[in-house]
């Protein structure tokens, strides 16, 4: 097995750029659940965004959401959105998971 | 129960760690049953993994009741209500129906998409039907016939004939009595026993109210 020589400075300097690129990242999530419209196609890109970023599963969002997980996979690939009242929940939902990331990142 | 205790049944998906449970009560009631079409685990399993098993709950956290919703090929199918037979007459059965019904209107939003929802009875079991038809206001679509080898344990005629009906939702009339009812639910059972359904998070009756309401003016 062969050795890397790894130099540490320059992987902590990786580091926390990443870190601060994660939590740029983040705040953009939060400033578009904040603002988007509960149209469908907005709600689909929305929702598919938020899985991605916030690196959520269907079954953590299907028990957090209390919905089903094909209804889960539906939304995401834009088959299906709940009813129009019923998106603006989603987002707040959502919204509370990334401001909890934010915090813990940019902490 | 005691005097004076507050009596609380729940309606809601079935938690996934409840599969097995759901299962369980699922097939001692088909056992008694033979209207209730009896499941295997590896079904029964995967609906309630994918969380598209409705239960109603006693205080004691025990199931009273269950219903599904399930996709078949383009249609949407609400069904399997069964409910304790020391818990009926209460209006459990319509309650979860309603659930059911308002859960897959409101998360799948599947009219917007043409896609039918239907359930099917039984020709013999009058308990569901008069939910179906009186409660959620669906039409009666047509008689079914099914060799009683391909539904085994429903009951059969003399020649080994299941006879069912199929009903569907009719738009506005199941949707203008959904969001009626959401207006009106008291959260009581017909024995005054208090109920509550379980919505995800920001979302209310009012809110489904309202939801069914567009959705009978929309489609």
């Amino acid at each position: 097995m062969s050795c890397v020589a790894i130099d540490f400075d320059k992987y902590q300097e990786e580091v926390v750029n990443h870190e601060s690129d994660r939590v740029k990242v983040l705040q953009h999530l939060i400033d578009l659940l904040k603002t988007s419209s509960t149209e469908k196609t907005d709600f689909t890109r929305v929702f598919k965004m938020c899985l991605r970023v916030l690196e959520l599963d269907h079954e953590f969002l299907a028990r957090e959401f209390k919905i089903s997980r094909p209804t889960v996979s539906r939304w995401e690939a834009g088959v299906s959105a709940p009813h129009q009242l019923g998106r603006k929940p989603v987002y707040q939902a959502l919204l509370k998971i990334a401001n909890a990331k934010h915090r813990q990142h940019g902490a | 129960m005691k005097k004076g205790a507050i009596y609380l049944f729940k309606f809601g998906i079935v938690d996934l760690n409840e599969s097995h449970d759901a299962f369980l009560w699922h097939k001692d009631f088909t056992q008694n049953n033979s209207y209730i079409f009896p499941r295997t685990w590896e079904v029964y399993e995967k609906l309630a993994n994918d969380g598209q098993l409705i239960c109603a709950k006693d205080d004691s956290n025990c199931f009273v009741g269950l219903a599904y919703f399930i996709l078949d090929e383009s249609e949407w199918e609400v069904g399997g209500l069964m409910v304790s037979n020391s818990h009926q007459g209460k209006g459990i059965g319509s309650t979860l129906m309603r659930v059911t019904l308002g859960h897959l209107l409101f998360e799948e939003n599947p009219l917007e998409r043409n896609e039918k929802i239907i359930a099917h009875v039984h020709s013999e079991n009058d308990d569901p039907r008069r939910i179906i038809e009186k409660s959620l206001k669906f039409d009666h679509r047509k008689t079914i016939q099914v060799p009683g080898i391909k539904l085994p344990g429903l009951k059969t005629d003399k020649d080994g004939i299941v006879h069912g009906d199929e009903f569907e939702l009719k738009i506005p009339d199941t949707l203008s009595a959904l969001s009626s009812w959401c207006s009106n639910w008291n959260e009581k059972l017909r024995n005054q026993h208090s109920a509550k359904i379980e919505f995800r998070t920001g979302v209310t009756k009012g809110i489904w109210a309202s939801a069914f309401l567009d959705m009978a003016k929309r489609y």
